[in-house]
């Protein structure tokens, strides 16, 4: 089975930096895989094993932050057989339907496959609508809140995870799936795959290379800002004694 | 003047869906499936339209037959659909057919020169605006973003008809079940939450917490390693920036470290309280009224002060 | 000299510490710790990730990695306030490629393959520590067996590892420096009896008491040349030092991390403890100490990649990182104050287990001993 698994370096939350104008800093974040899409190349790594002859493409698109030569002994590092990279100044902070016409060029370039993994969002925008809005420009069947795959013969069943119910689905190949964050526990690499990752072949194409047309975009973004903090009171005692609990159960009365 | 559509697989979301429609101004328009239209009249649509139902179907093979109509009246239009996990499969399958911008989780929508909507980036660190540019908007609503309007049994309107469209690609649905360990639980809605954390040390011991939610007329909230890692309470439960954001009047957090990603869920309660051993926990930066003990004494203590 | 990590080093160390943050907690280690349980879920973790197995050679299914990214994968263990004085794996498989046989070696490997460290080393015996001349387990021969008697003390992971080495002493041997050999040896032998010792630190591996009354092996339990135990021993002593050196470095800056965030949060006197000055002297001779044992491991470790000898400097590099770690975790209790010595802070462990780093491995008089003779021999003439 041949499997694209798509991800997106984001910065590192920690190293965000928020300034005095509520705007954020981004500066000092090293680049990191978003936390989700290691659960789509998890799935991809373990669809493979399950499946002879198989093969795991990581897929992404992107601007400057995909030149990072650790991010991707990074990714690598966890299972995928190459590395494809899409790097563009237009798709410097794209929004989903940039990136999403953008991937499905690299697909196109790439050749044939069987499966697209994505993750359910990525942990800047969180926009949860590349992978979606990715089959639906391949037209291929797509779904979300996938949580478990089992691979068959030119299809594959998964099972769907929504707010209170579960469906099991017959997706015909090729197709596009994203996946919950607990469809797996990613795997964390292990000092050979590490050292084998610097090893695996990578390809670099541009948006011309692959053929993608920007612009147009559908939507802008105005600004990202941390939003006001709330004023709390912060009346903090320390100790759980007896009276220091009665006194704090008689300021819980007061809000009731 | 956008027209304006509203969608949801939930009917329970409706309300909120139209509120958020009539700030926009104009006719609403309500997509439904099924032929039950009053529900949607009384809560403010002004036109309901209804899509053929059949058991069969997924409700993502609604989204040619939507697009359909929503090109057929003209532009500009906004769609908005619930925020649900199927709601964002068919805003991103209809920004493809209606080559529409879409946002998803919007915690407020504003009409104006294209559709502008807002929501949490960065694991909720802060908040993204954005406007949709394209002659059509889909926004998904965040649960709780709008205050339902005032339900009138007495409103008419037009009800119209839709012809389903089949979609060009379908995925079969083999089996639908209830899903285990699920609730139905809004606690996006509740009043009071006692909220429970990676304090707690076995799933025997939500018995305490409980007790103590009980004991306050309050639900049981949890931050995301009680959902999803150790699954000791229901993901609907699940308080933080991909779980539920409260807008409760009392929100006390046990056990809960308070990282940012919590916060963004637990922030819009009115007065936060929080126990917690570790008196460098960040949680305490956000209460209005903190503790610094442990939990398995002070749990029941309050529980017991409480009941007195 | 180029002080930057390669990018394989950073990404080993960051997988180091994604396995600890997520799998072993705190708590985890505190209550091993307190039930002294050897952590074998931990080790078998280090084993599965292949950290147990770096610098081993790849045909024995190895990660090739030199001595420094070894010492900087202990290092990171420790900094993130995981026991790495366990981490001895590599250690037994070099001596078994240096002087063990086929079957040995292999035994090796299959234990440090699953995180474990194969062997104890059995050698200081209650009259015989530091002076390793008056050992006193003797190996006899008889109808084709040979056969050992005595005692030894203190012997790490004599209750946890699967197997033992025995330092024994030839008792016809005339020369002492070619009496003593080394011999394979199961813990469960009949005769053989280990006895636990209670200690202030280490909890989480044992130290024994292990007796030998008339422990019946075979001749092939031989390791290496026989009479020539101390001199398979030396090469690998070195070796050792510097891994203690790196023991120590660990958990000093597990401790300094967590006194220097507590510094921002503690307040006092209506401000953070961290803006007083005497506060801030503390920190500041913290972070040079650190940085002094930094540079000492890696330089002596580089000194072993390079082929260059370490007699001096590994003796030099284990005294001063054992003396200057303690003082280290010392003051970060210290800062800590009250908190820091209560069981909850996991700096209170870390300043028992501290300890013994100038005791094990050659006492820090001994580490003055091999320096200082060396030293003066340096400037004779």
């Amino acid at each position: 089975m041949n499997i694209v698994a798509c991800f997106k370096l984001v910065p590192e939350e920690q190293d965000i930096i928020v300034n005095g104008d509520r705007t954020l800093n981004l500066e000092k974040a090293t680049p990191k895989i978003s936390l989700y899409d290691l659960n789509a190349v998890e799935a991809a790594t373990e669809l493979a094993a399950a499946m002879p002859d198989s093969k795991v493409s990581a897929l992404s698109v992107g601007g400057k932050i995909l030149e990072n030569s650790k991010a991707r002994k990074d990714i690598l590092s966890r299972g995928p057989d190459a590395l494809y990279a899409v790097i563009d100044p237009a798709l410097e902070s794209a929004l989903p339907r940039e990136t999403a016409a953008a991937l499905a060029a690299a697909v196109g370039k790439i050749g044939s496959y069987d499966l697209i993994i994505c993750g359910e969002g990525s942990g800047d925008l969180y926009a949860q609508q590349v992978g979606l809005l990715l089959g639906s420009l391949l037209s291929v069947p797509v779904i979300n809140e996938v949580s478990k795959i089992t691979a068959g013969d030119g299809k594959v069943t998964v099972e769907r995870t929504l707010e209170t119910e579960v469906e099991v689905l017959e997706v015909p190949l090729p197709a596009v799936v994203c996946v919950t964050a607990d469809i797996n526990t990613p795997k964390i690499p292990s000092m050979k795959a590490i050292l084998a990752a610097g090893k695996k072949p990578i390809t670099v194409w541009s948006v011309t290379d692959i053929g993608a047309s920007t612009g147009g975009a559908p939507v802008v973004m105005q600004s990202i800002l941390a939003p006001a903090q709330a004023d709390r009171k912060k009346v903090i005692v320390e100790g759980d004694s007896d009276d220091k609990v009665a006194a704090f159960v008689e300021s819980l009365r007061k809000v009731l | 003047m956008s027209k304006i559509w509203v969608f949801s697989d939930m009917a329970s979301r409706y309300p909120e869906l139209l509120a958020a429609a009539a700030s926009l101004g104009g006719d609403v328009n309500a997509l439904v499936i099924g032929t039950d239209s009053a529900k949607a009249f009384s809560y403010g649509a002004t036109t309901v339209t209804q899509l053929p139902a059949d058991e069969s179907r997924m409700i993502e093979d609604y989204v040619p037959t939507i697009a359909k109509c929503v090109t057929a009246s003209g532009t500009p239009a906004v769609v908005l659909i619930s925020a649900t996990k199927r709601g964002k499969a068919v805003a991103a399958k209809l920004g493809i057919a209606l080559n529409a911008g879409v946002i998803n989780d919007a915690s407020s929508v504003k009409g104006g020169d294209g559709v502008t909507a807002t929501h949490m980036v960065f694991g909720g660190l802060a908040v993204g605006t954005e406007t949709v540019k394209s002659a059509v908007a889909v926004i998904t609503m965040g649960s709780g973003a709008f205050e339902p309007l005032p339900e009138d049994a007495a409103r008419k309107g037009d009800v119209v008809t839709a012809d389903f469209v089949p979609p060009p690609v379908s995925i079969k649905c083999l089996e639908r079940r209830a899903k285990q360990n699920s609730s139905s639980v809004d606690i996006g809605k509740a009043r009071r939450i006692v909220s429970i954390g990676r304090g707690l040390k076995a799933q025997e011991d939500l018995a305490m917490v409980r007790d103590l939610a009980s004991a306050l007329d309050a639900e049981v909230g949890c931050s995301r390693p009680i959902a999803e890692g150790e699954n000791w309470l229901e993901r609907e439960r699940y308080v933080g920036v991909t779980g539920v954001q409260v807008k409760a009047d009392l929100y006390v957090a046990l056990g809960i470290s308070g990282q940012i990603q919590h916060m963004v869920g637990a922030n819009g309660a009115k007065t936060i309280f929080a126990v917690n051993k570790d008196k460098n926990a960040p949680i305490f930066q956000y209460a209005d009224f903190g503790l610094v003990g442990d939990i398995y004494k002070v749990v029941p203590a309050m529980t017991a002060l409480l009941r007195k | 000299m180029d002080f930057k990590l390669t990018e394989e080093q950073e990404l080993l160390l960051s997988s180091i510490r994604e396995m600890i943050t997520r799998n072993f907690p705190a708590d985890y280690f505190k209550k091993c710790d307190e039930e002294y349980r050897y952590p074998i879920e931990f080790m078998h973790a280090l084993g599965e990730n292949g950290i147990s197995m770096l610098g081993v050679p790849e045909e024995l299914g190895g990660i090739p990695a030199d001595l420094l990214t070894q010492m900087l994968a202990i290092e990171e263990v420790g900094r993130m306030g995981a026991p790495c004085f366990l981490m001895m794996g590599a250690h037994c498989v070099h001596n078994m490629i240096d002087f063990g046989n086929k079957e040995q070696l292999a035994k090796t490997v299959e234990a440090v393959a699953t995180g474990v460290p194969a062997y104890s080393l059995a050698i200081t015996e209650p009259q015989a520590g530091s002076d390793n001349n008056m050992l006193g387990t003797t190996y006899t021969r008889k109808n084709g067996k040979v056969y050992l008697n005595g005692q030894k003390t203190f012997i790490s992971g004599a209750a946890d590892y699967p197997y033992m080495i025995v330092v024994a002493r030839d008792p016809d041997g005339k020369d002492p420096k070619k009496c003593f050999s080394l011999w394979w040896v199961d813990p469960k032998s009949p005769g053989i009896r280990i006895n636990r010792l209670h200690k202030i630190g280490w909890r989480m591996v044992s130290n024994c008491e292990v007796f030998f009354d008339n422990v019946e092996i075979d001749e092939s339990a031989l390791i290496g040349q026989e009479g020539n135990g101390f001199v398979h021993l030396m090469r690998n002593f070195e070796i050792e030092r510097l891994t203690i050196a790196a023991y120590s470095l660990g958990p000093a800056e597990c401790a300094f991390e967590e006194a220097a965030r507590y510094t921002n949060q503690r307040v006092q006197f209506g401000k953070t403890i961290g803006s007083y000055q005497m506060i801030q002297d503390k920190l500041t001779q913290m972070a040079i100490k650190i940085e002094n044992m930094k540079n000492f491991v890696y330089k002596v470790a580089w000194q072993d990649d390079n082929k260059q000898s370490l007699r001096l400097s590994s003796a030099l590099c284990k005294l001063y990182c054992s003396q200057t770690a303690q003082e280290v975790i010392d003051d970060a209790m210290q800062i800590m104050g009250g908190v820091g010595y209560t069981e909850d802070c996991r700096i209170s462990r870390l300043w028992r287990d501290i300890r013994v780093s100038r005791i094990g491995g050659g006492t820090d008089q001994i580490m003055t001993y091999i320096a200082g003779r060396q030293i003066v021999k340096q400037y004779a003439s």
